[in-house]
C-alpha cells in the first residue's frame, strides 16, 4: 500500500523502496531507543549528577532528533512539493550528528576536557560553524572530502580509544564494559557516515551497517535497562 | 575523610534507613547520614522528589521509609556505580 502512493508521487526509476523502508526502519528505532536511553538515565542523572551520564545522556538525546529528522526527510522525498526543506533537513541532521559526536566523546574523556565542556554553547558553535563552511563553499569538491576523510579519521580514533578503554577496564572489572559497545557503535557510524556512497553501491553492505547499529544500540538499552533503570 | 560522590551519600542515606528496619525519623537519619543540616536537606528533598523514600505518620510523629525504587536503587548500586565509573576509565 505504501509503495503504491510512494509510485504515484514519484517516477519508478527514483523508487529503491526496500532500502528505503529498511532505512526507515532503522531511523525510527533509533529514535526510540536513543529517547528509552535519554528518558531512562534522568533519575540516575538527577540523583548523581555525573558529568560523564549528562553528556552520554545529551548524545542520545541528539542522536534520536537527528533520526526523528531524518524520518521527516524520507517522506520530504516522497513528495517532491516539499523539496525545498530537503536541504535545510541535511544540514540540521549534519548539526545534530555532530552535536552527538562532541557529546559522546566528551562522555568518554568528561575528566580531561573539565575545563572545555563547561562552555555550553561550544559544540553548538562548532557544529554551527562546520554546517557554515560546508555551505559557503556549495560547488566545492574538495570541502565535503576533506570533512568526510577528517570524519573518518575522527571515527577511528574513538574506535581505538574504546578499544584501549575496553581492554584497560577489562583489567580491573570482568564486566561487559559499555566500550565494547561503543566499539561495536563507532564501526557503525563510521561506515553509515563515511561509506555511505559505497553502501549504496553495494546493498549487502548497508544491510551489514544497519544490523551492526541495531545491535549495537539494543546491546546498549539492555544494559541501561538492566543498570541505570530503578 | 574521603570526599563521597554524590551516589555515595545517596546510597548511605538509604542505608540508614534500611538498616533501621525500614523506619526512622528525620533527626537521627540526619545524625547517622554524617551530613551537614543543609546537605542533608538538599539530600532529602531529591530522595521524596524521586521517589526513593517516603514520610509516613504515626502518632504525630513523621517516620522515614524507603519506597520499593529506593530499595531497587540499593540492589542496583553496584551495577550503577560500576556504569558511572567505566567512563572514568
Amino acid at each position: 500500500m505504501f509503495s503504491d502512493y510512494l509510485s504515484m508521487q514519484v517516477p519508478m526509476e527514483f523508487i529503491n523502496f526496500y532500502p528505503m523502508l529498511i532505512s526507515l526502519t532503522y531511523s525510527v528505532l533509533l529514535v526510540l531507543l536513543s529517547f528509552f536511553i535519554y528518558f531512562k538515565t534522568k533519575d540516575i542523572f538527577e540523583i548523581s549528577k555525573n558529568k560523564s551520564l549528562e553528556y552520554f545522556r545529551l548524545a542520545f538525546l541528539f542522536l534520536g532528533v537527528s533520526n526523528l529528522i531524518q524520518i521527516f526527510l524520507y517522506f520530504l522525498r516522497v513528495d517532491s512539493s516539499f523539496r525545498i526543506f530537503e536541504k535545510l533537513s541535511f544540514d540540521l541532521v549534519l548539526f545534530f550528528n555532530l552535536l552527538t559526536l562532541i557529546y559522546l566523546t566528551y562522555s568518554m574523556f568528561s575528566h580531561r576536557v573539565k575545563k572545555l565542556s563547561e562552555n555550553k554553547l561550544l559544540p553548538f558553535i562548532f557544529s554551527g560553524f562546520i554546517i557554515l563552511l560546508k555551505n559557503y563553499f556549495p560547488n566545492s569538491r574538495l570541502i565535503p572530502l576533506l570533512f568526510g576523510l577528517l570524519l573518518g579519521l575522527y571515527f577511528i580514533f574513538l574506535f581505538f580509544i574504546s578499544i584501549f578503554k575496553y581492554f584497560k577496564y577489562s583489567k580491573k572489572k570482568k564486566l561487559h564494559s559499555i566500550y565494547l559497545i561503543y566499539i561495536l557503535l563507532f564501526i557503525s557510524m563510521f561506515f553509515s557516515n563515511v561509506l555511505e556512497a559505497f553502501a549504496i553501491v553495494l546493498p549487502i553492505v548497508s544491510s551489514i551497517i544497519y544490523l551492526l547499529g541495531v545491535f549495537a544500540f539494543v546491546f546498549l538499552s539492555m544494559k541501561v535497562l538492566k543498570d541505570l533503570v530503578i | 575523610m574521603v570526599n563521597r560522590s554524590k551516589l555515595d551519600v545517596v546510597k548511605d542515606i538509604l542505608k540508614v534507613v534500611q538498616d533501621n528496619r525500614n523506619s526512622i525519623k528525620k533527626t537521627p537519619l540526619l545524625r547517622k547520614a554524617n551530613l551537614s543540616t543543609k546537605r542533608f536537606n538538599e539530600y532529602y528533598f531529591i530522595l521524596l522528589d524521586k521517589q526513593l523514600i517516603k514520610e509516613l505518620e504515626t502518632k504525630g510523629n513523621v517516620y522515614v521509609t524507603l519506597t520499593d525504587k529506593g530499595f531497587k536503587f540499593l540492589e542496583k548500586y553496584s551495577l550503577i556505580k560500576d556504569f558511572l565509573e567505566e567512563f572514568e576509565v
